[in-house]
């Protein structure tokens, strides 16, 4: 019987997978101490929504069988993980943090949860959310169903939006990677908050048959874990076409990091304002050494600006159009009452007079929007911002208190579906800061590329709290 | 002399729930007022956008 220690709960995918092979543990031995764990402090994060696990344990010794035979599936197999409580898992609850939803089961898997299993990873958990990931707009962390997501480096401070139990799961080293979700920031926002690494992937990389619609032109899935190459090494299996969602660009990702650009060969674009003025006093220390430390990777850094639109309120209509839409009859049967956010109640009862013309003139102004982003990725490879402009806030503070002007590039990548990478970069307040980097449709490998280059050269994600 | 049966005391005997106190429905009307309130400011904002007539919308229909 394998004993493990705390640096275990915080080891790579790749490190876990070793230890699988080499026989120092089993997958059955490692998924039920990721169990007792995630069963053991989840609740203090109000991270947990549903512990899945003798599946884990039934889908590990599936591995083991695999591994006694030499036969490795995928780099995830035999490694635990878990879900969003976003994503359909047959025969069991589904909320979406919504207590609405509370006794809602469906028969089918996600289609990510699926692709995962057939790779050999090991389903051990469902991790909360804030309600309806956030549809209307909230203005309290505890809009869920579980509570406030409490953040493993403050429990008096929040997790982050919408992927809460995400972030902070990983965080504590309560499983080793997990899936989030993304419709504007709620990969990167809790991961920011938590230390943890986010890679929201190009909309329709990833198939979102199973998941909870918020908005079907914004909507994505992405991995949340420890590491740039983690995010690969998941994006890699978790990828692919579906003809069962429509918005599925019918690519796949393959992660080949032998094959990643060189930082001297790469360009890349930050406001130098980003990180004074557009973050909060505390943190500027802290993000002006990341600057220069990310400056010392050797990519060629030109000044530039994001294209000038109205984001906030493009992104604010067409949410509240296709939610508007979405949830249509939770409004009509008087059960989004039942929602825990006043402020969010009435923003999805207020979605209901969204009028035709707004949305589609949010959509249009979108196309040019998409338009100067194409135009804008002629000129450099990546763009580098905050993730967010300072650390996260106290469960008690109104998500809507004033601060820095809130950066446009969260709304603005997701509206042009870029995708985007979140990479921890130093503490303020004792709570960790991250920087964001986008990419033009379809450069995951060069987000990636550059994302292990900044950890190669920091150790800001190998940092984890205190307890447990 | 019997005291006055006002409708507060009849409601109070058929052991209907009273009205909700005044500033809690005054919460929930503002939010919805503050959320009606972002949708115009939104559609104003938008409404500045300089939108050539040909530009279609940012999505595609797939036959």
């Amino acid at each position: 019987m394998a004993t493990f220690d705390a640096d275990i709960f915080f080891s790579s995918i790749s490190e876990l997978q070793a230890g699988i092979r080499a026989k120092k543990f089993s997958s059955v031995e490692l998924t039920r101490a990721f169990c007792d764990r995630l069963e053991r402090y989840g609740q203090r994060y109000n991270a947990l929504a549903v512990s899945l696990r003798e599946e884990g344990i039934r889908q590990a010794e599936d591995a083991d069988d695999d591994i006694k035979r030499d036969r490795i599936r995928s780099p995830l197999a035999g490694v635990p993980y878990a879900v969003k409580d976003l994503l359909a898992v047959r025969k069991h609850p589904t909320t979406w943090g919504a207590k609405p939803f509370a006794g809602q089961v469906f028969d089918e898997d996600a289609f990510v949860v699926k692709k995962l299993a057939k790779a050999g990873a090991v389903l051990i958990g469902k991790l909360s959310m804030v309600e309806l990931a956030g549809g209307g707009g909230y203005r309290f962390a505890a809009a869920s169903l579980q509570g406030p997501g409490l953040n493993p480096w403050d429990i008096t401070r929040w997790s982050g939006g919408s992927s809460s139990g995400s972030g902070s799961a990983v965080a504590a080293g309560l499983v080793p990677w997990a899936i989030g979700t993304e419709t504007s920031g709620s990969i990167l926002t809790p991961a920011a908050f938590c230390n943890v690494t986010g890679l929201r992937p190009t909309y329709g990389l990833v198939s979102r048959t199973g998941a909870m619609a918020l908005s079907w032109t914004l909507d994505k899935i992405g991995p949340m874990a420890r590491s740039a190459e983690d995010c690969g090494l998941i994006l890699h299996v978790m990828s692919g076409a579906d003809p069962d969602d429509p918005g599925s660009a019918g690519k796949r990702f393959y992660y080949v990091p032998q094959f990643a650009p060189k930082m001297a060969d790469l360009k890349v674009g930050y406001n130098p304002a980003d990180f004074t003025e557009g973050v909060t006093a505390e943190s500027r220390p802290a993000f002006a050494q990341a600057l220069e430390a990310f400056k010392s990777l050797g990519a060629k850094m030109v000044e530039a600006k994001l294209p000038d639109f109205p984001y906030g309120p493009m992104v604010s209509t067409i949410i509240s159009a296709e939610m508007g839409s979405i949830f249509e009859s939770l409004v009509e049967s008087g059960k989004v009452d039942e929602l825990a956010d006043k402020r969010q109640i009435a923003g999805i009862k207020a979605s209901q007079e969204v009028l035709a013309k707004d949305y589609l003139r949010a959509m249009r102004v979108r196309r040019l929007a998409n338009q100067k982003f194409r135009e804008m990725f002629f000129e450099m490879d990546l763009y580098l911002t905050p993730a967010r402009s300072g650390p996260a806030s106290k469960i008690s503070e109104p998500l809507d208190r004033p601060g820095p002007p809130a950066s446009p590039v969260i709304p603005a990548g997701n509206l042009a579906g870029l995708p985007a990478i979140s990479l921890p970069c130093g503490f303020a307040e004792n709570m960790p800061l991250a920087i964001s980097l986008l990419g033009a449709p379809f450069t995951e490998g060069k987000l990636l590329a550059v994302g292990k280059a900044f950890q190669t050269a920091t150790d800001w994600h190998k940092r984890r709290p205190k307890a447990p | 002399m019997a005291a006055k049966l006002t409708r507060r005391r009849l409601a109070i005997l058929a052991g209907a729930p009273l009205a909700q106190p005044v500033k809690a429905q005054q919460e929930a009307g503002d939010d919805l007022t503050i959320q009606r309130r972002n949708l115009e400011r939104n559609r104003e904002a938008l409404a500045k956008a300089e939108l050539p007539i040909s530009t279609e919308p940012a999505f595609v229909f797939k036959a």
